[in-house]
């Protein structure tokens, strides 16, 4: 199922050093790495961060195209947004005016800012995603909620909740073209007429969804609690997060590259 | 003329990507019109994009295929499509899960609506089509979703014979129905097919297929592996083993007679009556039982 990929981010199988690092660590990079680039102040720092992006897209071993993919998608909304800055920044020496519009160059500077934070945010979490496989991905955020407990949050049922929405994604896309199908053969044409046209005809296709949802989640719940399911009990895990040496050896990089990227900001340049 | 024909249709999966699979592999064939035709095959065999690609679905990737004057290539475009539809009514497996409507009315009329019939004329097939899978009237007022599994099934079939289609395509529809369900809904296929319609079945019980259908359709990763009437099929126990199929139980019982010396007649017998009307003869004629 092609559409199922595109939501659940597009995991590559793959054996390089970073497939298998802890899913926590990369899932905390990852985070850090979106913080840091507001650091930079100035171009050098910039292009460090780029060059620790190749790094680790170099070490992901997947083809750059696949990378560009994740930018695609976005490509109007980061063009909207670097043509408003573009327009609406002003500062420097001006090259073009037009009423409230004008091009100077605090406002190349400003765009070109914002189109290299989107470029490295969106790559650094595909990276992440194309990585990390989505159950794993949801170990890790199990992990980061864990202390969460002592204020009473229920982690365990969270991730439960969590586990099982990745689990049945790919099971209501198949549902969906299923019903679609059997939709189209009575005569139901889906991409045709007008908005409320088409939207009125979501109906036939919405109702057996929600139906078909409520049931399958019924009949999860029966089986989950005929084998014994306990919310409340501890959990153990059928897969174990191990600290390897490797996960130490990320951590520690992930310190020095930030330790570069502020020294960037007192260079002169 | 012959109701449908394929010519060299291929259908790959996510095609022009490094992924592609093909599901359907230069297949031709000819069916006649009011023909009933089973067809078999293990899963993944390619049996459903077939029957896909004849409700105008999935469109073939190479190839092209035609139901009455309808012809789709890769290049159909949606009006095609839709005309296509109009003659062929497809029961999805587990046909239930398409119900939606408010009522049970409602939902059967659905489709022919969708065909442009006027709404009286609509509501008339609809109250054909549910009389004819013998559901009580007092459930046309009813929300679909109240009715018990069978009788939900039931329903959604009518959905699909209201529109009064030429081809109809059946996906395991006996699938988790009671053995009594099952029989009457052979049966009433079966009046259909007496009435001229053209069945298509896709089955996984060779009782059915050597029941009702005249002939059957063997699919094997992508490609047909036989097509011919139950009986020469079911007299080949090589081509059976081969294909993975197992035959009916009469045809067995036969089978395994002839193993142990005795042979009742060259036809095959492909029901349990048959079976026993020549096991009845032979011991009529003089010959004992063990042969």
């Amino acid at each position: 199922m092609g559409n199922a990929k595109v939501i659940l981010g597009a995991y590559v199988p793959g054996s390089s050093w970073l497939h298998q690092l802890d899913p926590r660590v990369k899932l905390f990079s990852c985070f850090w790495y979106v913080v840091i680039v507001f650091l930079a102040n100035n171009w050098l720092g910039y292009l460090w961060l780029f060059v620790v992006l190749g790094m680790l897209i170099a070490l992901s071993r997947l083809p750059l195209k696949l990378y560009w993919r994740g930018i695609k998608p976005l490509f109007w909304i980061i063009l909207f947004t670097v043509a408003i800055q573009l327009l609406f920044s002003s500062g420097g020496h001006v090259y073009w005016q037009w009423g409230w519009l004008a091009i100077t160059s605090g406002g190349f500077y400003q765009s070109a800012i914002i189109l290299a934070r989107f470029i490295l945010i969106i790559t650094i979490s595909t990276v992440l995603t194309a990585t990390t496989p989505t159950l794993q991905l949801a170990a890790a955020m199990e992990a980061f909620m864990n202390p969460l407990r002592y204020l009473h949050v229920p982690v365990n049922q969270i991730a439960v909740m969590l586990m099982i929405v990745l689990r049945f994604i790919p099971t209501i896309m198949d549902e969906t073209t299923k019903v679609m199908n059997a939709q189209r053969s009575r005569g139901v044409n889906f991409d045709e007429g007008s908005l409320i046209e088409r939207a009125k005809r979501l109906e036939p296709l919405l109702i057996p969804l929600f139906v078909g949802s409520f049931k399958r989640a019924e009949e999860l719940a029966t089986a989950m609690e005929a084998r014994g399911y306990d919310p409340d009990a501890p959990r153990t895990k059928y897969r174990v997060l191990h600290w390897h040496h490797n996960d130490t050896t990320a951590m520690v990089s992930l310190a020095v590259a930030t330790l570069i990227l502020l020294v960037t900001r007192f260079l002169p340049v | 003329m012959s109701a449908i024909e394929f010519l060299n249709v291929n259908y790959a999966y996510q095609a022009d990507t490094p992924m592609a699979t093909l599901a359907v592999k230069d297949f031709s064939l000819k069916l006649e019109s009011g023909s009933f035709t089973a067809i078999v095959g293990h899963t993944g065999s390619g049996k459903s994009t077939l029957m896909a690609m004849l409700d105008g679905l999935l469109v073939p990737t190479h190839g092209s295929l035609r139901v009455g004057e309808v012809t789709i290539d890769s290049h159909a475009d949606k009006k095609t499509l839709a005309k296509l539809r109009k003659g062929v009514g497809y029961v999805f497996q587990f046909p239930e899960s398409q119900l939606f409507a408010e009522t049970v009315l409602k939902d059967v009329m659905f489709g022919p609506l969708n065909m442009g019939v006027s709404l009286e004329q609509a509501k008339e097939q609809a109250l054909t089509a549910l009389r004819s899978l013998k559901l009580p009237e007092d459930i046309n007022d009813r929300s679909p979703f109240e009715l018990s599994g069978g009788q939900m099934r039931r329903v959604a079939i009518a959905g699909v014979l209201a529109m009064h289609p030429r081809v109809l395509i059946l996906d395991e529809p006996t699938a988790g129905l009671d053995p009594q369900a099952s029989e009457d809904l052979l049966n009433l296929v079966n009046q259909l097919h007496q009435k001229g319609t053209t069945i298509l079945m896709i089955t996984h019980q060779m009782e059915q297929a050597a029941r009702y259908a005249d002939h059957v359709l063997v699919m094997k990763q992508g490609q047909r592996t036989a097509f011919m009437t139950p009986h020469e099929l079911f007299g080949k126990p090589d081509l059976l083993k081969e294909a993975g199929i197992l035959p009916p139980a009469s045809v067995d019982f036969a089978n395994q007679l002839v193993v142990h010396g005795l042979k009742l007649t060259d036809e095959v017998p492909l029901t349990i009556e048959q079976l026993a009307d020549q096991l009845a003869d032979h011991l009529k004629q003089g010959g004992r039982a063990n042969g």
